[in-house]
């Protein structure tokens, strides 16, 4: 493992147990299907994808929220799977979560102050007779995500703040345990345009003041493509296309990326407008019932026969660029041979 | 610029528009008060043009929305005044049992989420005939149904389907279906794909393109998302706390933007085409103020980074700046510094 990786999963199967009853067979649904990804230190990775292709699961099992069926997760070069104590207090400090909805996840009965600092006594960041370590800790972290002046949102409840000012707490809470890595499942998705570019800037911010990497699990390729180094595409639990963000969203080795980005409107009506798109047949397939062969090749507009039964290896078409497609290289050379 | 919207922009402007809202003012009673979530006045969709309504949540889209067929989700709200011609009828003045046979007739209402509006133990042909029933058509209903199904790019089992068998996908072309059946001039779509995946979002932008040029339809697309507008309106408004700040055509709205709203909006609006990651964004300060905190004067004066004396005291009205109209102080000529 190289120095700078900070975290690395191998093969990282989920598998979930449904439709169990009487007369029934159970049956498993394949919700994460052997996921390779690593993240280095200080950098942003995207994962993203459509509903349910397995982006929060991923973020939930390295989150230790969910235990794998398959597979193993490395932080800081230390599989997961033989932690002592210790070092999953180390991981309960190092690695932190930011949700979509901080509505949600934050209790509306206790103050900012009572989240920031039961936040950092929990983890065991500040020991609990430090009382006013942990606000003064909590003031400064308010004013870093914006939130000012401090004293004013300590004493406020969470229903008191608007969408962004909440998110800011959960960016804040997540900040208070001092993480070198921060999971956040779709942290600007429910955000106004206006305020998911402030949040956007800030999460910029603290990763250039921090050196905090990100997991930053996301729908919205638009915003993906401003915010990551590099990106994850996920499809009915696998990785299809992986590598440098730009790299990926222009070369498209994989099809299902390209029809993602070609599906993606472009806020600009000669763009948007004068550009070939490609529509997908149909959705989705259900994960309990994936297809044979590739798993895209029921939708694919460049499928050919082999597709339907023979599963596509995962190739490295360029440093750090890989993708699960039998026509890989060939997509590739055709993309260099244009630039 | 395309010069096929543009044509299409000048051949329609001549007649009659399919809605023209005017002076309209909807309110919501809650203890104590009345808030008043839409103050439009006017909104105008020519024929066969795709009108967007843009703003974030709490612009007060979806109540100018329920405002057009002036049937709200709650009890509390109504129209206070105003006029809402739709196909030379006011909504606002006609008697509510002509009101019923108006709405499918003459407008069709497609909403965000169809897995809550279809009633779970009916089969959706059941429900698509009901809708022509209730709107005094009786003859050849199923023949109908299964064409319009048909048009939405359904087979004809759907027909004896119950909702919870179809996909999100299939459920928004019902939906869609559910609007057309009674084969109404205007259709009123309020975020009509933001609950849909994006490869299938494309699946339903392409169809509505598609039935628009087919049936020459109006279409009044309300949305928070500036690439929808700039894939399939001709002409924008955009809504800020219950106010058109500022409306024209397409392709100006995105090219030039003269109020400082628009202009905010479209700069941070992120892009899959960006080229630089981690590029500072230009973000509006602040956050939309909910209807009890209105500010004075200019509501955007809080939030706006050109605001001047009278922006506080004054509501701007519009002003023509390049063919758009935009409602600013800036354009004013004894106010802008230039
Ligand atoms: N506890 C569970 N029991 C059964 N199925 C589950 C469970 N959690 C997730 N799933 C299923 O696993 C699949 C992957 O879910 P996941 O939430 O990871 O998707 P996602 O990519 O995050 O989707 P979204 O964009 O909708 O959030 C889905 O089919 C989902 O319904
Ligand atoms: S392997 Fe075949 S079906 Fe799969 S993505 Fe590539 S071309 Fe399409
Ligand atoms: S009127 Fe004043 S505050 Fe309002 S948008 Fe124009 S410059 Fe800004
Ligand atoms: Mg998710």
């Amino acid at each position: 493992m190289a120095e700078t990786t900070l975290l690395e999963i191998h093969d990282l199967a989920k598998y979930f147990e449904v439709g169990r009853s009487l007369f029934k067979k159970k049956q498993n649904l394949y919700a994460v299907d052997g996921v390779s990804l690593y993240v280095r230190k200080g950098e942003t990775l995207a994962l993203v994808g459509e509903s349910g292709c397995g982006k929060s699961t991923t973020g939930r099992l390295i989150l230790n929220l969910e235990q794998p069926t398959a597979g193993s997760i490395f932080y800081r070069g230390k599989d997961l799977a033989g932690y002592s104590a210790a070092d999953w207090k180390l991981y309960r400090q190092g690695v932190q979560v930011v949700f979509q909805d901080s509505h949600s996840s934050l209790n509306p009965r206790k103050t900012i102050r009572h989240i920031l600092t039961a936040a950092m006594f929990s983890s065991g960041t500040i020991p609990r007779n430090k009382a006013q370590d942990a606000e003064e800790r909590a003031r400064a972290l308010l004013s870093e995500v914006g939130l000012r002046p401090a004293e004013v949102f300590l004493a406020k409840y969470p229903n008191e703040l608007s969408g962004g000012q909440r998110q800011r707490i959960g960016i804040a809470r997540a900040l208070s345990t001092n993480p070198d890595l921060i999971v956040a499942d779709e942290p600007v998705s429910s955000l106004d345009v206006s305020v998911k570019a402030q949040v956007l800037n800030l999460l910029d911010t603290l990763q250039k003041e921090k050196g905090v990497a990100f997991l930053f699990i996301s729908h919205e390729l638009s915003v993906v493509r401003s915010i990551a180094d590099r990106v994850a595409v996920m499809y009915l639990g696998k990785v299809v296309e992986s590598g440098p963000v730009a790299e990926v969203f222009d070369a498209k080795v994989h099809p299902y990326t390209e029809a993602l980005i070609s599906a993606t409107p472009i806020p600009d009506p000669d763009t948007t407008r004068n550009k070939k798109r490609i529509v997908l047949p149909g959705g989705v397939p259900s994960p309990m019932d994936p297809p044979k062969g590739c798993p895209f090749h029921p939708r694919c507009f460049r499928a050919e026969s082999k597709c339907a039964t023979e599963v596509p290896p995962t190739v490295e078409v360029a440093p750090g660029h890989h993708a699960a497609c039998h026509f890989a290289e060939e997509r590739f050379s055709s993309y260099e041979s244009m630039t | 610029m395309n010069p096929n919207i543009q044509t299409k922009a000048d051949s329609t402007t001549q007649l009659e528009p399919i809605l023209e809202i005017r002076d309209l003012i909807t309110e919501i009673r809650v203890p104590g008060r009345s808030l008043r979530p839409v103050e439009i006045e006017r909104l105008v969709v020519p024929r066969g043009q795709v009108v967007g309504l843009v703003g974030e949540s709490g612009s007060g889209k979806s109540m100018t929305a329920y405002s057009v067929l002036n049937l709200f989700p709650t009890a509390a709200a109504s129209i206070h005044s105003g006029s809402i011609v739709l196909d030379g009828v006011d909504m606002v003045k006609v008697r509510e049992n002509e009101r019923v046979k108006i709405r499918g007739n003459k407008v069709g209402m497609v909403f965000q989420d169809y897995a809550l509006s279809f009633n779970p133990v009916i089969t959706i042909g059941k429900q698509l005939m009901e809708q022509l029933l209730t709107h005094g058509r009786h003859e050849n209903a199923k023949a109908k149904v299964l064409s319009v199904l048909d048009e939405v790019g359904l087979s004809a089992e759907v027909f004896s389907r119950y909702p919870h068998e179809l996909s999100g996908g299939m459920l928004q072309r019902v939906g869609i279906a559910s609007a057309l059946v009674c084969d109404p001039p205007l259709i009123v779509a309020d975020e009509p794909t933001t609950a849909l995946d994006v490869t299938v979002q494309a699946q339903i932008l392409e169809l509505l393109k598609s039935i628009q040029k087919e049936r020459n339809l109006s279409i009044l697309l309300i949305t928070h998302d500036l690439g929808i507008v700039a894939e399939i309106c001709d002409l924008v408004y955009v809504m800020y706390v219950g106010q058109i700040v500022e409306h024209g055509t397409v392709h100006k709205i995105f090219k030039s933007p003269s109020h400082p709203y628009t202009q905010g909006l479209l700069q941070g609006a992120s892009s899959v085409q960006s080229v630089g990651t981690h590029e500072i964004r230009v973000a509006i300060q602040g956050s939309i103020p909910g209807l009890t905190e209105i500010p004075s004067g200019c509501r955007f004066h809080d939030r706006c980074p050109h605001t001047m004396e009278i922006c506080r005291l004054q509501q701007p009205g519009f002003y023509e700046v390049d063919g758009l109209q935009a409602a600013c102080w800036l354009h004013d000529a004894e106010h802008s510094h230039g």
